[in-house]
């Protein structure tokens, strides 16, 4: 019996030491992204008794055995993440580019919608001094300050558009890099699942890049020989140890390079998309709209009016879109049409002037209310995404703070196990000793 | 029992410092600020609105300076037209006097000769200007034109418009066709003010004074249409003032409602500041107790 109480008490300590390696691990990584914590499986080892494959005798007790490793996670709040992931990703961008979209026209007590009450302000001002030139100048540097405010709103939306597309493209080069990188891991797994041994490193980085992934794109999953396959839509992305790549067709588009269908689109790569297709052409054709109806209404009320000098008005801005609406060049104060005549005293074309902004182009409404809706839709679109955002950001990290609570590291949890396992490796090696001593006392205390 | 992993507590403590953080910069920026407002998406309803009172605001403003100018050319009118009146009290006067045949032809001479100098005040009257621009000739710089004693109309019939509110724009010139009567008589404008002057004038000179008594019908006339221009005159000057006070009260009554919309409450933002403050060191002194708690410190 003693010579087996020195197995058994060899397993106990060799299943504390590994119990004990793997604490440390726990330990070392406590701050890891999505390392998932381990646990041992022991189990009471029973030897069979058997001679040669046929049973001989009672099952004796041999000890301990480690029977494996288990990763502390659970595959359907993986899922669960996973399908949030995409809504979260998606929400999350619409907010950041609305909130960009917000800031092109300007600060809310100086900007675009500012510069425009200021100019029609500056008409009625001139109504009261017509033949004022320092009040006519006043007018055109109103003017100015509208024409520049829309064309630096063109100019943002432009460059935003531009960083769109670079985002767009570098998603695209990201989702291909995750599934490439995703096929290599499955194939390494196979390996390690085929040798027998546990992959839980391989596994664990696995597990952050479909969670990565998922954010990017709405996927879903399945896994098969511990090899997982990543559809997007019903097209594989990921099959096994093969990946599709996705690349960008006319306008950006993303399309599956094997066939060049189009890519069922999710996440941010939805998000960054509609913001190219609808959103940000949608702002600058409000924006053109904008410019178009004042440079109509304003030029035809200017050239029905007359300058200084008699002769009649000319146009007073040029260009018909935001980007390229500017004071004309040959405006100069006398130029202003004030009047209708060249009566210094005619005031009657600024009057006229001052009210434009209200003036309903028929089809498309007053410039003023254009300009005030536009800004109101924008900031009512950031606040509404901004709102969205943060319950899919919510809602996603409470699906992450369930997964968390299970393959999160608490570092007291792992102490508790050290000390437990500790106490397991000192009683198994005092099994031993006293193994030890018992066989002393029989082979030397014997006989003599 | 769930379990809190470390990281998690970390995070939820991290989480928990940067809300309360920015929870106490926004407190902090509200209050050196005093606005409440910063960008639409704030409060998108009250920022439209903001943005209509503020657009209304200068435009009252506009309105405000315009009525000041007309109330400066109607005064201008209104001493201009006391002006007139009195030149033709005087005028009536003379000719009353100067219609006697009784008065020798010296005397009646002087009285001609006074008509005559009453007659170019009168031109000056008609010519007023208010910031370089005629009050009685339109848009023209000058009413009438004296060539030689024999004074013709340059003006024209347009008249100098003031938008004082939105809805109200007032003429805050005076016709002076009417007033100085180039369109009375027959054919019209043979029984101006000026030509019934030099006809007077003519007539007391000459043996048959009497004559001019046919133009005191006349003078009472242009009487009639000066005080009737001052009456307009008085009018429109009540009506701009009616008009600009109520648009002084409105702009106090739009800067209070946008105030309301767009600026803190000091008291209630004090105490947010307040609040913020107080949660941002609990949550610090919580999280220094926290992250200095471990299972560690008890095994020994």
């Amino acid at each position: 019996m003693s010579w087996i109480s020195l197995q058994i008490g060899l397993t106990g300590t060799n299943a504390a030491r590994r119990a004990m390696e793997l604490v440390s691990e726990n330990v070392a990584n406590v701050n890891t992204e999505g390392y998932t914590r381990r646990r041992i499986d022991l189990a009471a080892a029973a030897s069979t008794g058997s001679i040669n494959g046929q049973l001989r005798g009672p099952l004796t007790p041999s000890g301990v055995t480690v029977q494996g490793v288990t990763r502390m996670r659970d595959a359907i709040l993986d899922d669960a993440y996973r399908a949030q992931a995409a809504a979260a990703g998606s929400a999350e961008m619409r907010a950041e580019l609305a909130a960009r979209s917000e800031e092109i026209l300007g600060p809310f007590d100086g900007g675009t919608v500012v510069a425009l009450g200021e100019f029609w302000t500056a008409w009625e001002q001139l109504s009261s001094n017509p033949s004022d030139l320092a009040s006519r100048a006043g007018v055109i540097s109103a003017g100015e300050r509208v024409a520049t405010s829309l064309r630096s709103a063109a100019h943002q939306l432009g460059s935003m558009e531009k960083l769109v597309k670079d985002r767009s493209t570098d998603v695209v080069h990201q989702i291909n890099t995750y599934a490439a990188q995703i096929a290599q891991l499955n194939s390494q797994i196979g390996d390690a699942t085929f040798r027998g041994t546990t992959a839980s490193d391989l596994l664990d980085r696995r597990d952050v890049l479909l969670d990565k992934l998922s954010r990017l794109v709405t996927v879903s999953l399945s896994v098969e020989n511990g090899m997982s396959s990543v559809y997007v839509g019903s097209f594989p992305l990921v099959t096994a140890m093969s990946a599709n790549k996705i690349e960008e067709g006319p306008g950006g588009a993303p399309l599956w390079a094997a066939t060049g269908t189009p890519v069922d689109l999710g996440g941010e790569l939805a998000a960054l998309r509609e913001a190219m297709n609808l959103t940000l052409p949608g702002i600058e054709s409000s924006l053109d709209e904008i410019a178009s109806v004042l440079a109509t209404v304003v030029n035809d009320q200017h050239q029905a009016g007359a300058t200084l000098d008699g002769s009649p008005g000319t146009a007073f801005f040029t260009g018909t879109t935001a980007a390229d609406l500017r004071v004309s060049t040959a405006l100069t104060p006398r130029a202003v049409a004030a009047g209708t005549t060249s009566a210094p005293a005619d005031n009657r074309n600024s009057l006229a002037m001052a009210q434009l902004g209200a003036y309903p182009v028929p089809g498309v409404g007053a410039v003023d209310d254009l300009m005030v809706n536009l800004a109101g839709q924008l900031g009512e679109s950031a606040a509404a995404t901004e709102q969205m955002a943060r319950v899919f950001s919510s809602s996603l990290s409470s699906v992450d703070d369930q997964r968390q609570s299970q393959m999160g590291v608490n570092l007291d949890e792992e102490f508790a196990d050290l000390i437990r396992y500790q106490r397991a490796y000192e009683a198994s090696a005092r099994v031993m000793q006293i193994a030890d001593e018992m066989l002393d006392k029989l082979i030397n205390g014997t006989g003599a | 029992m769930t379990r809190i992993p470390t990281q998690t507590a970390h995070k939820v403590m991290q989480h928990a410092m940067e809300t309360n953080f920015a929870k106490l910069a926004d407190a902090q920026r509200q209050l050196s600020s005093g606005k409440r407002l910063t960008k639409v998406s704030d409060a998108p309803g009250a920022a439209i609105a903001v943005n209509r009172l503020r657009a209304k605001e200068s435009m009252a403003g506009a309105f405000i300076s315009a009525a000041d100018d007309g109330l400066s050319m109607l005064s201008a009118q209104d001493s201009s037209l006391q002006d007139a009146s009195s030149i033709l009290n005087r005028v009536r006067e003379l000719v009353v006097s100067g219609t006697s045949r009784l008065q020798n032809p010296q005397v009646r001479a002087a009285i001609a000769t006074e008509l005559e100098s009453l007659r170019d005040q009168m031109v000056a009257v008609a010519n007023t200007q208010y910031a370089g621009r005629s009050v009685f000739g339109g848009f023209s710089a000058t009413a009438v034109q004296n060539t030689g004693g024999s004074v013709s109309w340059v003006g024209d019939s347009n008249t100098v418009d003031r938008r004082v509110s939105p809805e109200l724009i007032v003429s805050v010139s005076s016709n002076g066709e009417q007033v100085f009567g180039f369109d009375a008589g027959s054919p019209a404008g043979s029984d101006n003010v000026f030509t019934v002057i030099n006809r007077a004038a003519a007539a007391i000179r000459s043996a048959t004074p009497e004559d001019a008594r046919v133009e005191l019908d006349k003078i009472e006339d242009r009487m009639m249409s000066v005080s009737s221009a001052l009456a307009s005159v008085g009018g429109r000057v009540n009506q701009i003032e009616m008009v600009q006070s109520q648009a002084e009260d409105s702009i106090v009554a739009m800067r209070t409602s946008r105030s309301l919309l767009e600026d803190v409450d000091m008291g209630e933002a004090v105490v947010n500041l307040r609040d913020a403050e107080a949660a941002y060191q609990a949550t610090l002194a919580v999280v220094a107790r926290l992250h200095s708690t471990s299972l560690l410190d008890f095994l020994r």
